[in-house]
């Protein structure tokens, strides 16, 4: 029999890469197997990585030392910084992608790792033993024995895609579905469902015209997504900003009962956020205009992307609609728009690790588990494989708290509330967002990801220098104020400069040229000031939230327990609450349906236990 | 915690107070309260298979089976009863002994005396009453005016809830407008409308002062409305108190200082309960040790002081109202006493009142002001449901705090972010105050405050 791995990875997308590479640098033997390895970090749908909240995502997994930020920096063709009109805690770097250069970086990351071996195929069941899993049955291979496995099917498991009232098996556009795959989790007695995504068309950019549309650049600088990248230097290329006109609403209402979306043909629940342009049309009937970014799907490639008319109309219908949008009037479409149904599993099976509760041995990641988004699936890949290793190793789990990190946040959102539809982070799902910003996260993970072996010593040292000289350019500023001649500023005299900064229109490079301050400190490091100092006080704030709710959280519940053996808990709390086995009290506050009533029963039962 | 011995194991207490009465209540709640009072309460048929929410005749007995009592039993079966759980409730005869001797009875066979306010907490954490209003409860109880009762009868019916959701959903409304300007990028996207979010949170802020002011008003008037009566030695302060009391409560003689402490006497009074204070005369150097003692504790009270009656001898050189008494920040009523005695017939200055005690001249005119300044005092906008007590006034004057600076912020120009982070506080503080989050410590305190039997 062939060897065992530590791990098993099923999926070369972003989660599945992540899971593979954490797993590696814990020390681990690892198995890769991909349907096909050319498709190995394929960005199925749009052109880019990051965006508001997920940008912090795309930090925090590079301060785990996981690989799409670096990924990002070595084949991004455009860099910009979002929501710069607002505060830094709400800013997200976002960049456009080459697709091509993407993938093939990623694929050579994977094929470079000493620890990870790379295979071609399809898995169609679990191997199980003694309720463990212990490995994957494949297409070609029978047997792949593992002691843990990471499932990352993505849209695969029993993909449908739809264009119009056609229906056709697969994950993506001319790629077969894991159909075998979603079959054997059902049997398992996983509870599942079905979600649904869309995805636009791909036009020719040689026949449009761009002079009918604005063009948006790059930041210039651009500004990189890793820690560990010094600075970009590339040539940046354009997006391209245009709108639909109340005559593509026109043909989309009047064809609407086509769209797979509206025929029945679709039963999965799509994304209320990321909507089709025709749930745009019918939700907002009064508007006559939506917006479109067209984005190049690389550098050596013609072909456009469409951002913001996802659809499942028939080809003819998207043809006629997309040429009435101003600088589309002659798109060739290249590939149509369409709709994807796949298989996802409620995730209140999952511990905090990403493992099914009930299942040790089997991790779960990315849109399995209801998400959307190449950096949530990315992450959720990232902490499954460093849990699958840390579980081989016999070392406890790696589990962050809402407090520490957006990934704490989307994995407890899935794990207490489940995912009715396809799950988004937003800055505004996190209770501190104003302490978890893109610029500190490797502030708040490094040492984290450093003291099980996720990062080397050398990130963590560069980091630790990194705060360390913020921490001493604070102390400068809080003891020196202001003098200056300078008309606009004068009236500040006197006042610290610390203080000063919190003034919005004063920044810290105005600062340091009206202060005759010594010293040479690097972008990075002023940055971080600022910021600091801009949130002064409130950070404070935010921290004695989290003092105080944090008793909450640490009072722990069991994991193995029948809760209706509590009398006061209503049957269907109990049965919640046997579902969902939440770790803490603070976690089962968290879960809807469970009512304050009941978890007083729990703060009552549970806090008596251990008195005699 | 103080609160619960055992959890859901079965409790009894008697509801009634201790002494001779004609009935005597007690109640048994918990999984075994049917069994338990089995054994201390004969029927003629099985009490596990009588109808719930009907009387039941049977006899009282003994360890021996002596029967000590003929009395009722009331059942109430899970989840239809005031805790959640089964629930017997035994009407006996007033006997203090009687009761005891049942109490211990129950107690043999295996039910726990209750702790107070463990009932309602039992339905409290069985979903039958919200966190308001269980706490409402104890207000209904000990409620001293018809105004309190109907206020804490709104809450027991939850309109105070309601009151507060109100205000929660528009700070979740306040939240969803500043944050979809953060979270979507241009599709979706106007700009924030900070004036439309300044306004919003301006009228939320108006409404939550309007709610701290009635729940001060009811909070005094829950305390009783602190009257005291102040002025200088021989002013004839103890006469009006007995005047308004209606009975010599307090030892009057002409020589100055015969009060030395103070003398405090609840007098209901037009719907009002208040709560009247003679002090020891204020003077300068003559006093004595002990009266000097008597003066300064006078003076201590002004600050704790609801209204101030100011008493100033008719005919005395000034009428003047001390400077610690004018500043205290609370109505003061001047009164010139003795009136009947009074030397000269010009009246006294404005706005000080003609008064004597004694033969009542104007002592009507004196109650009606009274009347009035109380009722000012108490003013909580209607009869609808007022938060009643110091727990949940504190969250709702942090929760004002978060408003105030989440406010400050907007007019600053702060970042959203910031200002929502103030929004979510306030939320937040509101999600305390009505127990939708629920920490350890507010279970201890809430329902410790209770007496036994609630």
């Amino acid at each position: 029999m062939a060897k065992a791995y530590d791990v098993i990875v099923v999926g070369g997308g972003h989660a599945g890469i992540e899971a593979a590479l954490a797993a590696s640098r814990l020390g681990c033997s690892v198995l890769l197997l991909t349907m096909n390895p050319d498709t190995l970090g394929m960005m199925s749908c749009n052109p880019a990585i990051g965006g508001l909240a997920k940008g912090q995502i795309v930090r925090e997994i590079d301060a785990l030392g996981g690989a799409m930020a670096r990924n990002i920096d070595e084949t991004g063709i455009q860099f910009r910084m979002l929501n710069t009109a607002k505060g830094p805690a709400v800013q997200s770097p976002r960049a456009q992608a080459d697709k091509m250069a993407y993938a093939a970086r990623m694929r050579r990351v994977i094929e470079e790792d000493p620890h990870i071996n790379l295979a071609m195929d399809t898995v169609k069941g679990l191997i199980m033993e003694q309720g463990r899993a212990a490995g994957v049955r494949g297409s070609y291979e029978e047997f792949y024995r593992g002691r843990s496995v990471v499932i990352t099917p993505g849209t695969f498991l029993r993909g449908r895609l739809h264009i119009g009232d056609r229906i056709f098996s697969g994950g993506r556009l001319g790629e077969h579905p894991a159909d075998g795959l979603g079959e054997a989790l059902k049997e398992l007695g996983l509870p599942m469902g079905r979600l649904k995504t869309g995805t636009p068309a791909r036009v020719d950019g040689k026949s449009l015209d761009y002079s009918r549309m604005e063009p948006q650049k790059g930041d210039d600088p651009p500004r990189p997504f890793s820690f560990r990248t010094e600075r970009l230097s590339l040539e940046q290329v354009p997006c391209f900003k245009t709108h639909t006109r109340e005559k593509t609403h026109d043909i989309i209402r009047k064809n609407l009962k086509l769209s797979a979306l509206f025929s029945g043909n679709i039963t999965g629940i799509g994304p209320r956020y990321c909507p089709s342009i025709e749930d745009k049309v019918k939700k907002f009937p009064d508007r006559d205009s939506h917006l479109i970014f067209v984005e190049p799907e690389g550098r050596y490639t013609t072909e456009m992307y469409l951002n913001g008319i996802s659809s499942s109309l028939p080809a003819e219908i998207q043809e006629e609609f997309i040429h009435t949008i101003e600088g589309l009037e002659k798109a060739r479409i290249v590939r149509y728009a369409y709709a994807v149904e796949y298989d996802y599993v409620a995730p209140y099976i999952l511990r905090e690790t990403l493992e099914v509760r009930d299942i040790p041995g089997l991790f779960l990641a990315g849109q399995i588990n209801g998400t959307s988004g190449y950096e949530e699936a990315a992450a959720q890949g990232l902490m499954a494989g460093a849990n699958a290793a840390l579980g081989v190793l016999d070392k406890p789990p790696f589990i962050l708290r809402r407090d520490e990190a957006y990934i704490g946040v989307l994995i407890d959102d899935l794990i207490t509330k489940g995912a009715d539809e396809p799950y988004r982070m937003f800055t505004s799902r996190a209770e501190y967002r104003l302490l978890l910003r893109s610029d500190n996260a490797d502030r708040r993970l490094v040492p984290r990801a450093a003291e099980i072996g996720l990062v080397d010593k050398g990130f963590l040292d560069a980091v630790k220098e990194k705060y360390e000289k913020c921490e001493n350019l604070v102390s400068i500023l809080r003891k020196e104020s202001l003098k200056t001649d300078h008309a606009e500023w004068k009236r500040f005299n006197g006042r610290k400069l610390f203080d000063l900064l919190k003034v919005r229109e004063m920044d810290m490079e105005t600062l340091l040229s009206l202060s005759a301050l010594e010293g040479d400190w690097e972008g990075d490091v002023l940055e971080s000031v600022a910021i600091e100092a801009k949130y002064d006080g409130y950070i404070a704030r935010a921290l004695a939230d989290i003092r105080k709710f944090k008793k909450m959280e640490e009072m722990r519940l069991p994991s193995s327990f029948d809760y209706r053996g509590i009398k006061g808990l209503t049957s269907e709390a109990a049965e919640k609450l046997n579902r969902y086995r939440p770790s803490s009290v603070g976690m089962a506050s968290r879960i809807s349906g469970i009512s304050p009533a009941d978890i007083s029963v729990l703060i009552v039962y549970f806090s008596r236990k251990e008195e005699p | 915690m103080p609160v619960m011995k055992k959890v859901f194991d079965t409790i009894a207490a008697p509801l009634t107070v201790r002494g001779e009465a004609a009935v005597s209540l007690i109640r048994i709640s918990g999984p075994d309260a049917l069994s338990v009072v089995a054994e201390v309460f004969k029927t003629r048929s099985s009490l596990n298979k009588a109808p719930a929410r009907k009387v039941i005749l049977g006899d009282i007995v003994d360890g021996e089976g002596h029967c000590l009592d003929r009395a009722l039993a009331t059942l109430f079966r899970a989840p239809a009863s005031y805790t959640g759980e089964d629930v017997v409730e035994l009407s006996l005869h007033g006997s203090p002994l009687l009761t005891d001797l049942v109490m211990d009875r129950l107690q043999e066979k295996g039910a726990r005396p209750a702790e107070p306010g463990e009932f309602t907490q039992r339905a409290f954490i069985n979903g039958k009453l919200t966190l308001l209003e269980a706490e409402s409860v104890a207000d209904l109880i000990s409620a001293k005016t018809p105004a309190l009762l109907t206020k804490a009868a709104a809450n027991l019916k939850g309109e105070l809830d309601r009151k507060l959701l109100e205000f929660t959903r528009r700070m979740t409304d306040i939240l969803a407008a500043l944050n979809l300007a953060l979270d979507f990028e241009e599709e979706f996207i106007t700009e924030t409308d900070r004036e439309a979010v300044r306004e919003q949170v301006g009228h939320l802020q108006e409404d939550i002062r309007r709610e701290i002011r009635n729940a001060r008003n009811a909070i005094r008037e829950k305390n009783g409305l602190h009257v005291l009566i102040l002025g200088p030695p021989n002013a004839g302060k103890s006469t009006l108190m007995n005047a308004l009391l209606g009975h010599e409560r307090v030892l009057v003689s002409d020589t100055p200082g015969t009060t030395r402490d103070y003398i405090t006497e609840p007098f209901f009074f037009e719907g009002h309960a208040l709560i009247l204070i003679d002090t020891a005369g204020i003077r300068g150097e003559e006093a004595d040790s002990l009266e000097r003692l008597g003066i300064s504790k006078s003076l201590s009270l002004v600050e704790k002081s609801d209204m101030i009656i100011y008493m100033a001898e008719a005919g005395s050189s000034s009428f003047e109202i001390p400077e610690t008494v004018r500043e205290a920040g609370v109505p003061v009523i001047p009164v010139a006493s003795k009136w009947d005695a009074r030397e000269e017939s010009s009246a006294p200055p404005e706005p000080w009142l003609p008064l004597s005690a004694l033969t009542g001249i104007n002592m009507e005119k004196l109650k009606q002001r009274l009347s009035e300044e109380a009722g000012q005092l108490t003013e909580t906008g209607g009869s609808g449901a007022v938060l009643l007590n110091r727990r949940q006034l504190d969250h709702l004057l942090r929760a004002g705090e978060h408003l105030e600076k989440a406010q400050e912020a907007l007019i600053l120009g702060t970042y959203e972010e910031v200002v929502s982070d103030f929004i979510r506080q306030a939320a937040e503080e509101l999600e305390m105050l009505t127990g939708k989050r629920i920490m350890e410590e507010m279970l201890n305190h809430i329902f410790g405050r209770f007496c036994i039997g609630k």
